[in-house]
C-alpha cells in the first residue's frame, strides 16, 4: 500500500505564503496529476513530497507512515526532474545503478535490476555512454529507468516532457502511461501541459494561486468544472464565457435574452451569473426545440484538419465554434448559433461557483 | 564589387596578422632570449652584437644547481607551495562547497570576506606578521611562511571554487539526496566529480601564485627558510659583474615548474570563459 495522504500542507518562503493548506488523498496505484498555470505551486508541493523543500505546516504520509520530516531518500519516492538531472560524470549504466548501490544488494542482483529496466525502456545501446553524448528524449528515458530501478512506492514526475519536441513528447507520454499500467506504481505527475493531463490522470488535481481549485477524474474536470477558473483552463479552445444576468429561467446576456427553462440549475445569489458554453457544443443546425438560437456573423476561420475553429460575432460578443470541417463558412457569412442547453454552465459571477445540477 | 570586397579583407587580414606576430614576438622574444643566455658563457652574452649561434655550455646550469643556497630554495620552495596548496584546497573547497550553498546574506557576506582577503597589498600583510612571528619565534621557518601562504591559497581557491560548484546543477544533487546518499556522499560521489576540473584549475592557479610570490617571502624569511624566488633575485647582488648567464638559468630553472602547470591552466581558462 502506497498511498499518499497531505493534511493541511502549505509552504511558506519567508513571508510570501505558496502554498496555503493543501489536502490531497492520493489512493495506492493512483495515477495523479497536478495541472496548472505557471507559479500555481505545482512544483511546491511535488517537491514537498520528494522532501526536498521543507514543510512549513501540515503533514504528510506516504503508505501510511509520517514522512514530514523524512529525508528524501527514507520516503521510497523516485522523482523525474525537467531537466533529466543524470549524473554527467557517470555512464547511463552507472547511472541506473547508483540509487541502487545504498540499497544493500549484491552487485549481480543490481545488474539484473540495471539489465531489466535497460530492456523495459529499449537503453541497451546507449549503456556505455555518457549523458552528454545522448539526446533529450534518450537522456529523459535513463532518467526515468533510473526512477523505475529503485522500484519506489512513489513516482513523482515535475514536468517531465517539457523540454522535449512535441512528436517525442507523445511517444514518451505513451510510454509512462504504458509503464504505469505496468508497474501500477502510484503517481504524482505535473504538467501545465491539459493533453497530458487529460490523457495520464486517474485523477487531476488543477491548482490555482496555491490551492487546489477541483480534484476529480479528466471527464468531471471536462463536463462539470466547478468554478470559471477550471472551466476557462480546460479545454481547447477555450470556453465562450457571457456575463449577465439570471432571474430565475430567463438570462439577460451580452448576446441578448434568451430562456433557460431546460437548464437545471441553482439561482446565482447576487443574480449575476455567467453562462458557459464549450465551442464544440455549439452547432450551425438545430437540434432541439429548446436551443437557445444566437444571430451572428462570422468573422475569422481557422482550419484544424478535420475540424474548423470559427469565431462569430454575435451582436458585438465573439464566439468561437469548433464544427466539422464540412461546414466550413466563408468570412463574412452570417450564421446563427445553436446552443444546447444540456451543455450550458452556468457559474455564479461574485463566487465563480458553478451553478448547474447535475 | 565582390573582388573589392574580398580583397579589402584580405588587406585587413594581412595587417591584424602581421600586428599578432609583433606583439607576440615583442612578449616572447625576452624569454627565448633569456632560454639562449642560460646557455651561453658571459663572453657570449656581453659581446656588442648579439650572437644567435653559439656552442652552448650548460656551465650555467651546473652553477646554479650546485650551490647550496639554490637547492635549500628549491626545497623551500617545493615544501612550502605543496603544503599551502594542499592545505588551501583541503579546507577551500569544502568551504567554497558550502559558501556555494549558502543562499543568504550571510553567504554573501562570506564570500566578500574572502575576496577581500586578497584586496591588501601583501606588504600591509606581511609587517604585522613578521613581528607576530619573531614574537613566537616562528620568523623565517617554513612553517611560519606555509601559514602565510595558506591565507592566499585559502581565499583564492575558495574564491574560484564557488563558480565551481554553483554550475552543478541542483536537481542533480536532489537526484542523490533521493537516491538515498547523505550531504557527504553527494559531495564526494556527485559535486566533487562534476566541478572536479574546473576546481583544479583553481588549484593550479593558486599554486602559481604562491610558487612566484615574491615580496612576502622576502620579508618573512632570511636564510633558512628562503624560497626559490628569493634566492634567484640574489644572484643580481653578486657585486658589478653581474654573472648573466648563471641569472639567466636560475630564472629557467624558477619558471618551469609554473610553465608546466600553465598548459594545465589555460585548458581552465578556456572552459571557464567558454561557459
Ligand atoms: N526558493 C523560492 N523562494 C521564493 N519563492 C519561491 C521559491 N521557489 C518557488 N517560489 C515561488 O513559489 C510559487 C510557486 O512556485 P512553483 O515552482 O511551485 O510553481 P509551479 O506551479 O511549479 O510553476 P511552473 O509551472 O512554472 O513550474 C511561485 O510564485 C514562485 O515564485
Ligand atoms: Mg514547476
Amino acid at each position: 500500500m502506497s498511498n499518499i495522504t497531505c493534511k493541511k500542507l502549505t509552504k511558506k518562503y519567508g513571508d510570501l505564503q505558496v502554498v496555503h493548506g493543501f489536502d490531497l488523498d492520493v489512493k495506492d496505484e493512483e495515477f495523479i496529476v497536478f495541472l496548472g498555470p505557471s507559479g500555481c505551486g505545482k512544483s511546491t508541493i511535488l517537491r514537498m513530497m520528494a522532501g526536498l523543500e521543507d514543510v512549513t505546516t501540515g503533514t504528510l504520509e506516504i503508505g501510511g507512515r509520517d514522512v514530514t520530516t523524512a529525508e528524501p531518500g527514507e520516503r521510497g519516492v523516485a522523482m523525474v526532474f525537467q531537466n533529466y538531472a543524470l549524473y554527467p560524470h557517470m555512464t547511463v549504466r552507472k547511472n541506473i545503478a547508483f540509487g541502487l548501490r545504498r540499497s544493500g544488494l549484491s552487485a549481480e542482483e543490481i545488474e539484473t535490476k540495471v539489465n531489466d529496466v535497460v530492456k523495459m525502456l529499449a537503453l541497451a545501446p546507449y549503456l556505455d555512454r555518457k549523458p552528454s553524448q545522448m539526446s533529450g528524449g534518450q537522456q529523459q528515458r535513463v532518467a526515468i529507468a533510473r526512477a523505475i530501478v529503485k522500484t519506489p512506492e512513489v513516482f513523482l514526475f515535475d514536468e517531465p516532457l517539457s523540454n522535449l519536441d512535441a512528436k517525442l513528447r507523445q511517444q514518451l507520454r505513451v510510454e509512462i502511461a504504458k509503464l504505469h499500467k505496468q508497474l501500477k506504481t502510484t503517481t504524482v505527475f505535473v504538467t501545465h501541459d491539459q493533453l497530458e493531463a487529460m490523457t495520464l490522470a486517474d485523477r487531476i488535481v488543477l491548482m490555482n494561486g496555491g490551492n487546489a481549485e477541483q480534484i476529480g477524474t479528466p471527464q468531471e474536470i471536462y463536463t462539470k468544472p466547478r468554478t470559471l477558473f477550471v472551466a476557462d483552463f480546460i479545454g481547447s479552445p477555450s470556453m465562450n464565457f457571457l456575463p449577465g444576468k439570471i432571474d430565475g429561467v430567463s438570462a439577460d446576456t451580452s448576446v441578448g435574452k434568451f430562456n433557460l427553462g431546460a437548464a437545471s440549475f441553482a439561482a446565482p445569489t447576487s443574480g449575476s451569473a455567467t453562462l458557459g458554453i464549450r465551442p464544440q457544443n455549439i452547432s450551425l443546425v438545430q437540434q432541439n426545440d429548446t436551443d437557445i438560437a444566437l444571430k451572428g456573423t462570422v468573422v475569422f476561420t481557422e482550419y484544424l484538419g478535420n475540424e474548423v475553429m470559427m469565431i462569430v460575432d454575435c451582436n458585438g460578443t465573439e464566439v468561437s465554434i469548433v464544427v466539422n470541417a464540412n461546414d466550413i463558412l466563408d468570412e463574412g457569412t452570417d450564421v446563427t448559433l445553436f446552443l444546447a442547453q444540456d451543455a450550458l454552465h452556468i457559474f455564479d459571477t461574485d463566487s465563480g461557483l458553478r451553478l448547474n445540477n447535475d | 564589387m565582390g573582388a573589392q570586397m574580398a580583397k579589402r579583407i584580405t588587406l585587413g587580414t594581412i595587417a591584424a596578422r602581421l600586428a599578432l606576430v609583433c606583439v607576440v614576438i615583442f612578449a616572447v622574444f625576452p624569454v627565448i632570449w633569456t632560454l639562449l643566455n642560460s646557455f651561453k658563457e658571459v663572453v657570449d652574452i656581453v659581446t656588442p652584437t648579439p650572437k644567435l649561434f653559439f656552442s652552448p655550455t650548460l656551465e650555467n646550469f651546473q652553477y646554479v644547481f650546485e650551490r647550496p643556497s639554490v637547492r635549500l630554495g628549491l626545497t623551500n620552495s617545493g615544501i612550502v607551495v605543496f603544503s599551502s596548496v594542499v592545505i588551501g584546497a583541503l579546507f577551500g573547497i569544502p568551504a567554497a562547497y558550502a559558501l556555494a550553498h549558502m543562499k543568504s546574506r550571510m553567504g554573501e557576506e562570506i564570500k566578500f570576506f574572502v575576496l577581500s582577503l586578497r584586496f591588501l597589498p601583501p606588504v600591509a600583510v606581511a609587517i604585522p606578521l613578521m613581528s607576530i612571528y619573531l614574537d613566537l619565534g616562528l620568523y623565517d621557518t617554513r612553517l611560519s611562511l606555509t601559514l602565510t601562504y595558506v591565507l592566499l591559497t585559502l581565499s583564492t581557491i575558495i574564491w574560484l571554487s564557488i563558480p565551481a560548484f554553483e554550475r552543478v546543477p541542483t536537481n542533480i544533487e536532489e537526484a542523490a539526496r533521493l537516491d538515498g546518499y547523505g550531504p557527504y556522499a553527494v559531495f564526494f560521489l556527485v559535486a566533487l566529480p562534476v566541478a572536479g576540473p574546473s576546481l583544479f584549475g583553481a588549484i593550479i592557479f593558486s599554486f602559481i601564485l604562491v610558487w612566484n610570490e615574491f615580496l612576502i617571502a622576502l620579508m618573512l624569511t632570511t636564510s633558512e627558510a628562503k624560497t626559490l624566488p628569493i634566492v634567484a633575485s640574489e644572484f643580481t647582488l653578486l657585486g658589478r659583474n653581474v654573472p648573466w648567464g648563471i641569472l639567466n638559468a636560475s630564472v629557467i630553472v624558477l619558471s618551469i615548474p609554473p610553465l608546466i602547470f600553465l598548459g594545465v591552466l589555460s585548458g581552465f581558462l578556456n572552459r571557464m570563459f567558454k561557459k
